[in-house]
This record gives structure tokens, sequence and C-alpha cells, in this order.
């Protein structure tokens, strides 16, 4: 017995993609007469727009912009969200499409979720609605953040269950009083996220995830706040560094004077562009935007080592010193 | 030790006189970050251990930046009755002529690098300290006699030293060395006999402008903030001296952490602030150590907390490190880092004088503004006024580095040329070779042509043609460095740090970059400098804060006056200073060369062959234009063209 396929047109599109592209796509869609599946792989649809403060070319903010559609999304007769969702298969020709969609458990009961975010709060196993795998997304979710994430996010109680996620990696005890102290140098201090920042990074050569997570909670802050200062500052690091940390000036007179000839040195000799780390974690390479030693070009750094007039000659002889 | 009456600080500045100037030979070695680079910290270790071993009854004590970097390690030796004399280069293992002369109270004329007769000072008769130190009677001769006098050695003749008055001659380390040489008398005058207009107005009066660039009259600054009424005010020191080639910050506040502290002492009571921010670099760790010890000094002696001098005066302050982001050096970045925030500029149509830090009047100063404060009150406005030209007031201090004889830290009145400093003081390009610009007001400033150095150097000439006075640095360039590289790497930085809040600067940088790559590169276009002049003139004209419509000066500015380079580079294919290195080729002279193998054993990409004791020759496929050849050859046989 041969199934015929049916070649008529069907009705329905499916939007892979909840981003605000696939937003509108939908609301476009819909508005037409189309019936649409939305597919979005996160727990909750906005996508990257969600998270952002102002947006090109009007500075207008994204939320205000967005948070209307996401409204009309939810609530479109003619709109189906799927959430939780990943497109495995697609089978057919224009038309007539179909698609294979697995949906993961929500362990939540949409229907009656109104979104406040209390069972987050009580629950006693310290898992925050993250994406594994998906670190930078990861880290720039506020655990507190459900506005941000859309209309949909609020059912989504811990990090997807298969394969089941570890709980964020949590501080030992040792590790916690080493922060708590640093913490305490700054209790009450107005825009205390700076220098405790910078007492960790100097304590531990970088600025490690659960610490991150630690002092977010413990300023009360978002994480996404602590990553957005780790990443737009220059002396923060978010992975381990080397034991020595090199930083070649490549300020005006370094410039000048051939700091350019230093970095080609490590490029050529060690394989190592600016900050990069040896594979036996003996050196980070670092470019330094001005030492202040300018009388002195070019000038580098080991440690807290400063040499001057140095030459790629004089570079073997420099390291040599440094196991 | 509490500071409250005069007669406590004239005890401080006798206790600090005996410090300065001991009964006994004192020797002084620059410890500041240039001078550590070259092993000053070894020096004063060695210094102390071997006068030890050989019984001298000698103190070793340190000092900030003397200010002719080239020389480091710098060492002083002081001792009654005879001048100060200065040695240069006394690395840990060159220390024996300077223990040598002190035994044999003599000096080595061709080590000593100047004989100090009279400490200059600024500190005039109606001054409360006259800390004019004479070390000896002028006329003495011999050995001393033969050392070049401080007042006529070419690096410091023209100098004026107001900002740096203290640097080199005191202890950042104690705070009674500088209450003996005039400090904090300032603040007691400012506070006890003075009311807060008085003050305003002789800052007004003054004329001294914002030291960090701008050239924004402090004067009015201070004014507009101290009309708004507020029961919380801030002052912040803004030492995030992030322009490439300045140091002047750096070396004040590694020399003379307390006299910036007092003149936000003096700012703070004349706007009515009670907490004041130093906001330095992350980079600068020395000049946060030596802050936080002055700041620690100063809560002692009760000269920060409450009942400031016994009046009613209140104030107190604390250090914030930066994060390494050059764009915190524009005044509302650096405060949205204060308040821990991404280091982002807003637009400025509330002025920082009515809502800065957390929504409060602020007032934002740059270290040598601040520095300069005390003097200003101390000598009266009028004698300030007196320096400088026309519409910008007082000194300023430059740091001369680049391709020049002598390299350093130089203060000089408002005014003098460019031809005075870079020629005079600096000595002019090294031997053989031909100056060619300077570069003035790091990545926002420009290049100043070889025809223009008679200009004198104050804030508006150099706007004027094209460049900025920035914070000082002043890069000198020869006929080996390539303007259009210049113009690629202020560009290139100028990406990397364009915060990326607005569209201009972030993408209309990364356009002008991605041209001036493919002009280096040798595919420029012949329509690529016109293209350039639109987009600078767009990034100029459209972007939110002075980072973004300051960026272009350095691509304007070269294209004005070197325009000649940039046509070399895209007609001919040439890069006449020799430098891009895609339009450049190594080879070596057969008749020079004599075959001693060096180049090709230290070239990293063996590109090099040849017999031993035969000429040797590059191979053009694997150079990779790294120069080490040109270095390593003691027949200067390498060509390049």
């Amino acid at each position: 017995m041969s199934v015929t396929r049916s070649t008529e047109k069907v009705g329905s599109v499916l939007v892979v993609g909840g981003g605000v592209a696939g937003i509108q796509s939908a609301l476009d869609l819909a508005e037409s007469g189309f019936f649409v599946y939305l597919a979005e792989k996160g727990p909750s649809i906005g996508g990257v727009m969600s998270q952002l403060d102002k947006t090109f070319p009007t500075n207008d903010c994204a939320m205000c912009i967005l948070s209307p559609k996401l409204v009309e999304v939810a609530r479109h007769p003619n709109i189906r969200l799927l959430t939780l969702a990943e497109l495995k298969a697609l089978r057919g020709e224009a038309g007539h499409f179909e698609a294979v969609i697995a949906q993961r458990p929500r362990y939540v009961d949409l229907t009656r979720c109104t979104g406040c975010g209390q069972c987050v709060q009580r629950c006693l196993v310290q898992n925050e609605p993250y994406f594994p795998g998906d670190e930078v997304r990861d880290a720039r979710v506020a655990p507190d953040d459900f506005s941000s994430t859309g209309i949909a996010s609020a059912g989504d109680l811990s990090a997807p269950p298969a394969p089941a996620a570890p709980a964020a990696a949590g501080l030992d005890a040792e590790e916690a009083a080493r922060v708590e102290a640093i913490l305490q140098r700054y209790e009450g201090v107005g825009g205390a996220e700076m220098p405790v920042l910078q007492d960790i990074h100097a304590a531990w050569g970088y600025l490690p995830e659960p610490v991150l997570r630690y002092v977010a909670r413990r300023l009360d802050v978002a994480l996404s706040h602590l990553y957005r200062l780790a990443t737009f500052y220059e002396s923060f690091s978010l992975a381990p560094r080397g034991r020595h940390i090199v930083s070649i000036c490549t300020g005006t007179a370094c410039h000048i004077r051939g700091a350019g000839r230093l970095l080609d040195y490590f490029s050529s000799e060690l394989h190592l562009a600016p900050g990069e780390t040896t594979g036996d974690r003996r050196f980070t390479l670092e470019e330094v935007r001005c030492l202040g030693c300018c009388s002195l070009a070019p000038v580098l750094k080991i440690g807290n080592a400063v040499f001057g007039d140095v030459k790629p000659t004089m570079m073997e002889k420099i390291l040599a010193k440094y196991e | 030790m509490r500071i409250v009456t005069l007669e406590d600080l004239q005890q401080a500045a006798r206790a600090g006189e005996t410090r300065l100037y001991p009964p006994r030979p004192k020797i002084v070695v620059g410890m500041s970050t240039c001078g550590r680079a070259c092993g000053a910290a070894a020096t004063f270790e060695a210094l102390r251990a071997e006068a030890a071993a050989r019984g001298m009854d000698v103190v070793v004590g340190e000092t900030g930046c003397i200010g002719l970097c080239q020389e480091e390690p710098l060492v002083e030796v002081i001792r009654p009755a005879r001048p100060r004399i200065a040695y240069g280069r006394v690395t840990a293992d060159r220390i024996a002529t300077v223990l040598d002369d002190l035994r044999n109270d003599t000096v080595t004329v061709d080590r000593a690098l100047y004989a100090m007769y009279e400490e200059p000072t600024v500190w005039g008769n109606n001054a409360p300290a006259t800390p004019a130190r004479r070390y000896c009677d002028p006329s003495l001769d011999g050995a001393f006699g033969a050392v070049c006098r401080y007042e006529r050695h070419p690096f410091f003749a023209k100098q004026l030293k107001v900002a740096l008055r203290n640097c080199g001659f005191l202890d950042p380390t104690s705070i009674e060395e500088y209450i003996a040489r005039g400090g904090y008398f300032a603040a007691y005058k400012a506070l006890t006999s003075m009311t807060r207009d008085e003050i305003l107005a002789a800052v007004s009066e003054s004329g001294l402008r914002g030291r960090g660039g701008g050239g924004f009259p402090t004067g009015r600054k201070w004014a507009s903030a101290a009309k708004y009424a507020s029961p919380v005010k801030y002052v912040i020191c803004n030492a995030d001296e992030g322009d490439p080639g300045a140091y002047m910050d750096r070396s004040i506040l590694e020399g003379d952490p307390h006299s910036v502290l007092e003149g936000m002492m003096i700012g703070a009571y004349a706007v009515g602030a009670t907490i004041g921010y130093i906001y330095v670099r992350a980079e600068y760790p020395e000049a946060i150590r030596k802050l936080e010890t002055a700041i620690a000094q100063m809560r002692e002696c009760g000269l920060l907390g409450e009942k400031i001098f016994g009046t009613d005066f209140s104030f107190d302050i604390r250090l914030a490190r930066g994060g390494g982001a050059f764009v915190c050096g524009e005044s509302s970045a650096l405060i949205a880092s204060i308040e821990g925030k991404a280091g982002e500029p807003r637009a400025k149509h509330i002025h920082m004088a009515e809502s800065g830090l957390w929504g409060k009047p602020t007032v934002l100063n740059n270290v040598e503004t601040w520095n300069n404060v005390p003097v200003i009150i101390a000598r009266g406005p009028k004698w300030f006024a007196s320096i400088g030209t026309a519409r910008s007031k007082g000194t300023k201090v430059f740091s001369l580095v680049g391709e020049i004889r002598r390299t350093g830290l130089v203060e000089v009145p408002m005014g003098m040329t460019l031809r005075e400093i870079v020629g005079d003081i600096g000595g002019g390009a090294p031997a053989g070779r031909k100056f060619k610009a300077v570069q003035t007001g790091g990545p926002s400033g420009g290049c100043i042509p070889e025809a223009l150095m008679d200009l004198p150097v104050d804030f508006d000439e150099l706007t004027r043609v094209g460049s900025m006075m920035g914070s000082g640095g002043m890069i000198a360039m020869d006929e080996s460095t390539c303007m259009v590289g210049v113009a690629r790497y202020f560009t290139d930085f100028l990406i990397k740090e364009s915060c990326g809040k607005c569209t201009p600067c972030r993408e209309g940088l990364k356009q002008i970059g991605a041209v001036l790559d493919r002009i280096v590169a040798g595919a420029g276009r012949p329509d690529d400098l016109p293209l350039l002049e639109r987009l600078c003139d767009a990034v100029a004209n459209a972007s939110l804060c002075g980072l973004g419509t300051s960026a272009p000066n350095p691509v304007l500015s070269t294209l004005r006056y070197f325009r000649d380079e940039y046509e070399a580079h895209i007609r001919r294919r040439r890069c006449p200073a020799r430098s891009c290195k895609a339009l450049i080729t190594f080879s070596i002279a057969a008749e020079k060369c004599t075959g001693c193998t060096l180049c090709a054993v230290r070239c990293p990409s063996q590109a090099i062959e040849g017999e031993k004791k035969g000429a040797h020759r590059i191979l053009a496929d694997k150079c990779t234009q790294c120069g080490i050849c040109r270095e390593v050859c003691k027949f200067d046989a390498v060509i390049v063209e």
C-alpha cells in the first residue's frame, strides 16, 4: 500500500527561533492568516534583544519595543508557542513540510503559573535557571531577572533535566571564607563591585565563575552585572592565567621604538598571541596600554618587575629567569 | 602626631627638616617606577649593605622621580657644606663610585650629572615656609666646581618646576618632609583665614585651566559646583592617566602624593564637599601604594576626618582603582566606574557640577590641576597668572619621550616653543637621524611637523594646528617613524578602547582602521584619502563623548601635514620611513658582509643562508621582516628598502 502524499499546500508555518526576528515573523504571518508554530530552544522567547539596554539607531529601550510583541505572541489565537523545543528533522518541500520537534519537559504547569518567581527563591537546591553548555549566555542571564527573558520564562524552575545538569558548582568552606574576607572590606561601601572584583582577581589570578555567582548573591546584584564588569574592564580575566604575566607595553613611545617586534618575538618563538597562555601555564601574554615608563621604551613587565629598553634579542635571557 | 594648630605644623616641619637634611651624609635613590625598571630597588639595597659593610655613617633614603628618566637609576648625595650631587645610571654594580666619592669627600666628574648649590623653589617670601635650601657656597671650586651646575644643565636649565616642585626632593612616604617643604601650610591658610568665595576667586583669578587635556577653567568649574546647595558633594581626582606616552600624573603621585591630596582638601573646602575620591589606574601599583600610605598619614595627623585644623570642615578621601579601560579617563565614564558600573560615558545635558557622582554635585579635576592648587593659595593668584601666555597660565609638565636624545619629565612655562622643548631640553633627534614630528595629546591629539616647531605651546595654539594639549605626552618622531603607521596605531588603540556605546565611534573607527590597514599593507586605493576625510568628519561630529569626537585627530593631522607619505604608500607602494612591513624588503650588502654568520644564527625564520666568511643573503620568501638581522649585524650590512 503506497501512501500518497497530499500536494495541497497547508496553511500553517513553522518559525524556528524565538528571538525578535522570529517573533516579528510569527506575528506578521499570523496577521496574514497563517497558523504559526513558533519553536524556541530555550525556556522563553525574547532572545538577545531582551537582554539589551538600548537599541540602534534610536537608542530606544529594547524592552519597550519588545515586550508588547511578547505579549501579543502569547495572546495571538494564530500562534502556538513551543518552548524548550528543538527541531529534529524536516521533510517535504515548499508548501508542504513535516517537522519533527522534540520538546523537553518543564515540570511546571504553565496554565497555572503566574511567573511570580517564588519557587526559585524557596527552592532548597541552589539550581539556577541557566542553559548548561551555553556559558556565555549562561552568565548573562541573572538568576532573579525574569522580566528580561520574556513572558514564558517564569515556569522554568531549574536547569533543563535531561541530561541532568549538575547544580552550579558551589564554593567549599575555605574558598567561601576567602571571599567573605574580601567582601567584609567593602561592607556598606557604595560601588563595592569594582574593588571586590579587583581583590578577587588579585587573590585568584582570575575571576572564577562560582566565586562570581557567590559574590552576586552576597552583594545582591545580578550576575549579569558582574559579568559585564568582568568583560568591560581590560584587567579582568575569566579564565585562569599563567604563572607569570608578561605585559608588553604598547603605548606610543613603545610603539615607535619597537614594541611590535617584541610581540612578534612571542608569536614566532612561543606561538603566543596577546591574551593567550602557554600550554604549560608558564606565561600569559598581555598587551598593556602604557605602563608610564615611556622614557625607557620599549618596556615590558613580568609579574611586578619592569624591564626597560628591551630588544627581541634580549628576550631569551629575560624569560629564562622565570620558571 | 595630631596637627591642629600652626605650631603643630611648624613642629612637623622641623621634624621633616632634619629628615630631609640630616647632619650626616645622605644618599637618596629615585625609586619611582622608571627607576625601579632600571634596578633602583637593587641599587637601594646594595647601597645600604655596602655602606654598612664599610662602616660608613650615612642615611640611605628614597625619593620620587628626579625627572631625567633616561639616566635612571638616579642617585643623589647630600652632605653638609657640599653641593647636592646627582649620579646617573647607578645600577647595583656601579655603586662603588658613589660611596668612594662620599668617603673621599670628592666627586668623579664624568660620572656626576649635575651639582646643585641651591634648591629651586616655588615658595616666595610671603609663603608660610621658605624651603629654598642653600647647600654650600656657590664659588666652590676643585672637583665639585667642575661638575655641570644644575641650573646650567641643558635638561634642567629652561624648566620651571611648580607641579614637580617636590618630586625628587622628598621622600614620598614621609608627611613631615612634605610639610617641611611648605606642604599643608596652604591648606591651613585656606581653611583658617580664607572664605570659600575668596578661594574660588583666587582660583579663577589665577587662570588655572584643567591639566587633563580639555583646558576648562578650573575656577569656573568650582564656582558652578559651589552654587548648588546639597548636603553631600564630591571632589574627584582623575588619576586614570590613560594617554599612552604620558606619565606625569604617575610621577607626581609616586613622588609627591600629598600635594594632590592637599589640593583636593582645599578644593573640597571651597565647594563644600565632604568626600573626595581619587581614581587611579590599575596599571600604577606603585602610585596606589604611595597614595594609601599618604592617606593613612593624613588620617593619623587629623588632616582627614572631623574638624580639620580645628575648623568645622570635615573631609575624607577614598581611593578607587581603575580596571584598565582608557575611556574611564572621561569624566562621566570615570564616575560610572566609581559607582560600580561599566565605564561608559553619558551625554552631559546636565553638568557634573549639578549632578555627578551618585547624583550629587561633583568637581572632577586631573592630578596636575589639584597639585597646582596649594601653590596658587600660598603664593597668590597674581604670581601664578604671571607665568604663561595670555590665555594659558602657569606651567605644564610634559613627558618628553620617543626618538630623542634626552627623555624624561619636563615642566616649562606655558608658551615655550616646541623647538625649545624638543630641541634644547630634549636635545633633538638621536645622533645621525633627522627629526620629523612631535606627537602631542595622546590618541586625541595630532602630529606637529618640523615646520611648525616655533609654535608656542599652550592650550589654544595646539588646538589651532589640529592637535591638543592632552595630558602632556610629547612623543618625538624621527625619519624612521612612518606617519601612516602612527595614524593606524592610534586608530587601532581607539578601536580597542572605544566603549561601544555610540555607533559613530564604534563603527566609524573600525572603518577608518580598515582603510589605514590596507594602506599600510600596500593595497591602498586612489580614493582612500578623501574617504578617510569623510569618515573622520562623521566620527568627529556624531560621537557622544570626547573620546570619539577627538578620535580622528591623529588621522586628520597626519593627513594635513604628511599627505605625501600617504600618497607614497598608495601610489608608489613605498613606505618612506621603511617601517611598514608589507612595503619593505631586507637584503645584505655583499661588500660589507664579513660572513660572521651571526644573522643566520639569530634569524627566527631561517631566512638567511651563506657560507662562513662568505657573503650571506636573505631569502625573500622566508623573511618575515622582523629586523633582528639588522639589529645583530655589527657591520651595518643589512639594508632595508
